[in-house]
């Protein structure tokens, strides 16, 4: 292909990692692909959740749906949802999740035979198997019995409740589970939140800061509502303690307008760094979640490229693609 | 409060018959408060939803008092609901009619309904039941027949739970109701309402990820509203609910909004409060927590990832979810049923019928100088009639067939038989000669028999002239 590249080299600096929390930087891009990450991350990274549920007795209090409504957004673990196929085109079942490679069978069987209120919770769940797919809950206690240096209590931990019974009510149901992405239903969508921010680039007018004293400086620091700025005891001098912590709410730049010092404060988005936030459910980790989520991204372009050169492309694409094809030739 | 709304009315749902239930799945306890909310216990039976609204006009799916739900928001759960609906089967009440002993029970013979009717001619609890299925079946001892009641409506019902009523008539079972239940979630023209009467009718179920997001939480509201909805109706009152919902779901606390609680005076006959407005009291919940003084956020859009050129007025306010719902509301029709006496289309939703199409629509469609479209509606779609007029006597009602004697008619091979040609004849003339065919509405010849019922006879006099 003839022309100019645009092609850039987008680069990550990890800051925070935990199991379910992710921070980054994410550099050398621009909005449109930093908003294409946190999309897909939302939307169409693949997970397991409960699907299909046979409800065999059901004598609770909640109705049937009800309780296949709460199944189904139990987060499961979903490691291994990446290489499993979607139900809809696996060739070894029919869809109807008897088989390995689209979907992992759950049962659950809880009768209460005491006089105390007896809690249904995730942990009652049995997986077909374990190892590929069980509530986030149960996965992470089975974690922690491993590691003995773990800060885990299980006895804070009671599971994710589904229904509660009382003396002689039964819950015996076959559930499910299987791949899907988050665009389908909101069950499937591994993060809790997703997000980005620009990174501030602040300048402070230190020559008009001088100008005021230090109550100015002081009422001016406080017009934040997120503390951003802070006046050092030594040298009394205004300073920029976390420019991250910058909304972008113009509040400083206004208290400086109404102190008749309007430029005291300069503070433009970076066009080009983003800094992302990434919370998981817990189904992948935050970690995993960012690199599906590129791998898909990934994929999807490849689609686009792919299919640039063949006729399907105006059907799929419609003029999009006769536009990428023009500009191909 | 309550009237309109979907809510969690009884706590012995379970074993209750009323007739018509409204039940929201998934309620929540009001973050903003009256005294007499407390006091009264309505948390007890709560009747919305902490939303999550955001005030901007985004997509112009909005407008005119719509509002966006959040896609993601509904599938996990919000503002699902179900209706509750009970029938009563008396057949001591039956009886009084026909005499006839019955009892419930299902047919021996015909097994075609076992697998929806107990053998005891009740349903199924927690069987789904299709319009037009029986679900229950009743034995008459006299005849010795059984006859099934069907479901009516066009929807499917799911049988939520069958009681008995006392056995009046010694050990037989007399009395039964059967509680349907059926889903409604949130759909597009499903109502919703804020406490202040803010009400709206959903117009997208909007994915998540196109949502606006703010960039400090990453949080997507779960319904937008449009800003036009408030300077006329002056509903500051939900805009401080917001505020004071935001502030109370930072600090982990109920926020009180009893009316004229700042009227209230202590011993020494000060306010009870400090400051004369309730911003200034609301506003540092909200800075103490980084957010703005005002309830604003800075937020992004959620389809290009670039920032809103305002910021936007974000905060919790309880939402209701009201009983006027689409999917028992909507009339739609193609052909169908008519009146037999006017051969027009019936009216009533639940006939099947159609929307009247009235004087006022007339009129319009008469100023638009719409003459084909107003022929179609009023005649072609409604009751257009061909009718055979004497053109001697001017007569349309002297007029009637002549039935030919059954002739041999040639079979040509592949088509149907040609229809013999029809002879009308005029009873008055005696004669078919000035027979002739005209199109009229059904209701003029009606016009005529109701005249002529009143000894008027009407003639209509032909001509080819425009």
């Amino acid at each position: 292909m003839e022309g100019i590249s645009y092609q850039r080299f987008p680069k990550v600096k990890i800051r925070e990692m935990k199991d379910d929390y992710l921070k980054f930087e994410l550099r050398e891009t621009d909005a449109s692909m930093a908003n294409a990450l946190r999309r897909v991350m939302l939307a169409e990274v693949p997970t397991l959740a409960i699907d299909l549920v046979e409800i065999e007795v059901n004598s609770t209090v909640l109705n049937d749906e009800f309780i296949a409504h709460r199944l189904g957004l139990i987060p499961l673990t979903s490691d291994r949802a990446m290489s499993m196929r979607f139900s809809r085109d696996c060739d070894a079942c029919d869809g109807d999740g008897q088989c390995e490679f689209c979907s992992v069978e759950f049962t659950l069987n809880v009768r209460c035979t005491s006089d105390h209120t007896l809690d249904v919770t995730s942990t009652d769940l049995r997986s077909s198997d374990p190892t590929i797919c069980c509530p986030v809950d149960v996965a992470a206690r089975a974690t922690a019995a491993l590691d003995p240096n773990s800060a885990y209590d299980p006895s804070e931990q009671r599971g994710i409740i589904i229904v509660k019974l009382r003396r002689g009510q039964e819950l015996r149901l076959r559930a499910i589970a299987r791949k899907g992405i988050g665009k389908d239903h909101a069950k499937w969508s591994p993060a809790a939140t997703v997000t980005f921010m620009y990174e501030p680039d602040i300048h402070i007018n230190e020559d008009l800061m001088e100008t005021l004293t230090l109550e100015e400086k002081r009422s001016w620091v406080e017009s934040s509502p997120t503390k951003v700025f802070d006046i050092d005891p030594n040298t009394q001098q205004v300073v920029v303690v976390d420019p991250e912590a910058y909304t972008y709410d113009d509040e400083v730049i206004k208290k400086a307008e109404a102190m008749g010092k309007p430029g005291l404060v300069d503070i433009n988005a970076k066009e080009d760094s983003f800094i992302f936030t990434v919370e998981s459910t817990g189904a992948i980790k935050a970690s995993q979640l960012v690199i599906n989520a590129i791998e898909i991204l990934r994929q999807k372009l490849d689609a686009v490229r792919l299919s640039l050169d063949t006729e399907e492309c105006d059907e799929q694409f419609g003029e999009l693609g006769a536009h990428l094809r023009g500009s191909a030739v | 409060m309550a009237k309109q709304t979907m809510g969690f009315s009884s706590q012995a749902l379970q074993f209750r018959t009323d007739n018509k239930l409204y039940h929201l799945q998934t309620p929540q306890s009001p973050i903003v408060r009256t005294a007499a909310y407390s006091k009264y216990c309505m948390d007890e039976f709560p009747t919305g939803t902490n939303a999550i609204v955001a005030v901007l006009a985004y997509t112009g799916y909005d407008m005119e008092d719509a509002m966006i739900l959040n896609k993601s928001s509904v599938e996990r759960g919000l503002f699902h609901g179900h209706i509750y609906q009970v029938e009563t089967f008396d057949l001591v009440e039956q009886r009084k009619f026909d005499q006839a002993f019955k009892l419930f029970g299902r047919s021996n013979i015909d097994k075609s309904k076992n697998d929806l009717i107990d053998s005891d001619g009740l349903p199924y609890v927690g069987q789904m039941i299709n319009p037009g299925e029986p679900f229950i079946s009743v034995h008459n001892t006299i005849t010795n027949t059984t006859k099934p009641t069907t479901l009516k409506g066009s929807e499917p019902a799911i049988v939520d739970y069958v009681s008995i009523d006392g056995t009046t008539s010694k050990d037989f079972m007399q009395k039964v109701n059967v509680r349907f239940r059926r889903r409604r979630n949130p759909v597009i023209g499903d109502k919703f309402s804020s406490r202040h009467g803010q009400k709206g009718v959903c117009s997208q179920l909007w994915p998540d990820i196109d949502m606006p997001f703010s960039a400090a939480t990453g949080m997507r509201p779960d319904l937008i509203i449009n800003p036009h909805a408030f300077p006329s109706r002056m509903t500051i009152g939900m805009l401080l609910e917001s505020i004071a919902a935001k502030g109370g779901s930072l600090h982990g606390k109920f926020m009180d909004a009893t009316p004229f609680a700042n009227s209230i005076k202590d011993a020494d006959g000060r306010s009870t409060t400090d400051s004369e407005s309730l911003v200034d009291e609301l506003g540092p919940m909200l800075t103490s927590y980084g957010f703005n003084y005002h309830g604003l956020e800075v937020m992004y859009s959620g389809v290009l990832g670039t920032e809103l050129a305002c910021e936007i007025f974000i905060g919790p306010v309880y939402y209701q979810r009201l009983r006027h719902m689409v999917s028992d509301k909507f009339q739609v029709r193609s052909t169908g049923t008519v009146d037999p006496v006017t051969r027009q289309p019936i009216k009533g939703r639940k006939a099947g019928g159609g929307i009247r199409f009235g004087e006022m629509e007339r009129d319009s469609v008469l100023a638009h100088g719409a003459a084909y479209l107003l022929h179609d509606r009023l005649h072609t779609c409604s009751d257009y009639h061909i009718a055979d007029v004497c053109s001697l006597c001017g007569s349309i009602l002297a007029t009637s067939f002549i039935q030919h004697q059954k002739r041999a008619t040639r079979h040509i091979g592949g088509l149907p038989p040609g229809r013999a040609p029809k002879k009308v004849i005029c009873h008055a003339c005696k004669t078919s000669k000035g027979m002739e065919t005209v199109a009229m509405p059904f209701i003029f010849r009606q016009l005529a028999v109701e005249l002529a019922a009143m000894n008027v006879k009407m003639t209509l006099q032909l001509s080819d002239q425009a």
